[in-house]
């Protein structure tokens, strides 16, 4: 048995803000910041909004390369001073959903045009003095590196470390869903009948775990897989195996779980494939259950999406308030049977479990539960 | 840090040739050129391993990736600049992330274990002590580490965490209860060693009982099994 997995602090910058508390006023409320793309051209790309960090966008804009960095060490930072964490050895962990060298379109430009090229990737200069790691599955990635990170503590490899997911709204990601028409002008809709797909957005969400025991919120189980018959397409056998593996790993049974906030990026085949996984692990029971998703209120945060629902997880825990789904009025008739979260509820069980899907056939399934030990 | 828990090496397969360099005017040069090359190198690693189809199924994956998949950003960028988005590939982009690799690989394999992805200089060493501590914690039976270097000249140029080097892929099977060399002792002070490639010349029968991967700061001993 490894040793427990407890969440020490958090920090966020999210189109809601700076902070925990900006993102869960933003999940209940609305008012994230989504404009128009301004730093790349977008005028045939059939969507031109994206979610963008209200913070220091004049200082270090979107488009500038070392904004990357930037939010991800505001958001460490952040997550450290949360978890009261000072000069102790701690790891850590980046998730991301791109190589990290092109997708700073200007200075790869600059390169083509003169032979200059400077140093884009995103785990230079740390801001930890641990190892640091890069998980990079998707846009799963996030809730991945919270697996990796959590097997690592559990198995004593780390006493600590912080996960951090991170990614801004870059010219290649952007243009390239576009290709795939997967982004929606109107914005994301999850679980709606005329979901037509998704809205990105820059993020930086981090959490520190650390071993056991605690009085507040512990990753009580994870999977990871990756069942899929082409890349393009979810499977619900992925989101099966993620999840009966989370469950195997918390020792819990599917009455457990009391929360789910769902991948449901807005995608018509994504939140489909995604409810028939979910209906084959917990039945009839699925339709008690709480479950929203976070997206239609932040976005779709790219290779911080994990970390980010993660962190509303936490929170509905926490504060055993699970908030609506944003702007959710008419559910798709063939979801109409689920508790999707219309007004204010409380979770109905002990767990919280969060989904992550990304291309590829990468799917993780994170529970989280109050920590009584 | 450390990690003392190990699996068991039981095979390990290394590019036989170098592939063309990456192109950026092709949309397809991942799917077409490395992902293929990917899965003959895993393929060839899971026959020595002599894993069955059955044991797919309970076989992870972890994949240490420098800047594979950079060539389809390039080709983005290259396309957009010359001729404009209407002219993208829509197919290009399901290859943009490092983790299409490694989902081609769960894909064509049918592997059903955990899979990761990792990124960066010291992903190799990682990738197989992290694989190491899969199978000995028992998340899968099997595991297949596979390191991947396939940068481009930008990527040469811009980042500084890739050498010149060949493009070269390494694909090496871990199992929790068979192979022929113990795999443990995971740490992040690396102090000598080769990188993941060299596995290739190691043998079963090889006078040097011990062998040392070294990426980065990261470090994974190897020890033959006693008999």
């Amino acid at each position: 048995m490894g040793k427990s997995v407890v969440v020490g602090g958090m920090g966020v910058l999210s189109p809601a803000g700076r902070g925990v508390d900006a993102l869960w006023t933003a999940c209940a409320s609305g008012g994230a910041n989504f404009r128009p793309i301004e730093h790349f051209d977008v005028s045939r790309a059939g969507a031109t909004i994206a979610g963008f960090v209200p913070v220091d966008e004049e200082a270090v804009p979107p488009g500038d390369a070392r904004r990357i960095r930037h939010l991800r060490d505001q958001a460490v930072a952040a997550a450290l001073a949360d978890a009261g964490v000072g000069d102790e050895p701690c790891a850590l962990v980046l998730a991301a959903t791109d190589s990290g060298g092109c997708p700073d379109t200007r200075r790869w430009r600059d390169w083509r045009a003169h032979g200059r090229a400077e140093d884009t990737d995103i785990a230079a200069d740390p801001p930890v003095g641990g190892p640091v790691f890069t998980v990079a599955n998707a846009s799963a990635a996030g809730a991945a590196a919270i697996a990796f990170a959590a097997d690592l503590i559990r198995e004593a490899v780390v006493p600590r470390a912080v996960v951090c997911g991170v990614d801004t709204v870059t010219e290649t990601a952007f243009n390239g869903l576009a290709s795939l028409r997967a982004l929606s002008p109107g914005g994301c809709r999850p679980f709606s009948p005329d979901r037509s797909g998704i809205r990105i957005s820059e993020c930086a969400a981090a959490i520190v775990l650390r071993e056991g025991p605690s009085n507040g919120v512990a990753v009580r189980g994870w999977g990871v897989s990756n069942l899929a018959g082409q890349h393009a397409r979810p499977e619900a056998d992925a989101v099966v195996a993620a999840v009966e593996s989370a469950l195997a790993v918390a020792g819990a049974d599917p009455a457990d779980v009391g929360y789910v906030n769902a991948h449901a990026a807005g995608t018509r085949q994504g939140d489909a494939a995604e409810i028939e996984g979910l209906r084959r692990v917990f039945g009839d029971r699925l339709g008690k259950i709480p479950l929203a998703s976070s997206k239609s209120a932040v976005g779709h945060c790219q290779g911080a999406a994990g970390t980010v629902e993660a962190i509303v997880t936490v929170e509905t825990l926490r504060r055993q308030l699970v908030l609506p789904t944003r702007d959710l009025r008419e559910p798709d008739p063939r979801m109409s049977d689920l508790n999707l979260v219309f007004q204010d509820a409380e979770p109905t069980g002990r767990l919280g479990l969060t989904i992550s899907c990304g291309l590829g056939g990468a799917t993780v399934a994170l529970l989280f539960g109050v920590d009584d030990e | 840090m450390s990690s003392r828990h190990a699996g068991f090496l039981g095979a390990v397969a290394r590019t036989g040739s170098r592939p063309t360099a990456p192109a950026v005017e092709e949309p397809l040069i991942v799917c077409d050129v490395l992902c293929r090359w990917v899965v003959d190198v895993a393929t060839a690693a899971l026959a020595k391993a002599e894993l069955s189809d059955e044991d797919m199924l309970g076989t992870g994956c972890v994949l240490a990736d420098r800047h594979g998949t950079a060539a389809t950003a390039e080709y983005i960028v290259d396309t957009l600049d010359s001729h404009g988005l209407r002219w993208l590939d829509p197919r290009g982009f399901l290859y943009y992330s490092p983790h299409a690799v490694t989902g081609e690989l769960c894909i064509r394999l049918g592997l059903g274990g955990p899979v990761f992805t990792l990124l960066g200089r010291q992903a190799q060493a990682d990738a197989l002590g992290y694989a190491a501590l899969l199978v000995r914690t028992g998340r899968c039976d099997h595991a297949l580490v596979v390191s991947v270097d396939w940068a481009t000249e930008y990527a040469l140029a811009a980042l500084g965490d890739v050498a010149a080097r060949p493009a070269e892929v390494v694909a090496v099977v871990l199992s929790a209860d068979r192979g022929w060399a113990r795999v443990g002792n995971w740490s992040q002070d690396a102090d000598g060693g080769q990188e993941l490639a060299g596995l290739a010349g190691w043998r079963q029968d090889s006078a040097e009982h011990e062998f040392v991967v070294s990426a980065g700061s990261a470090r994974v001993e190897l020890s033959h099994v006693t008999r």
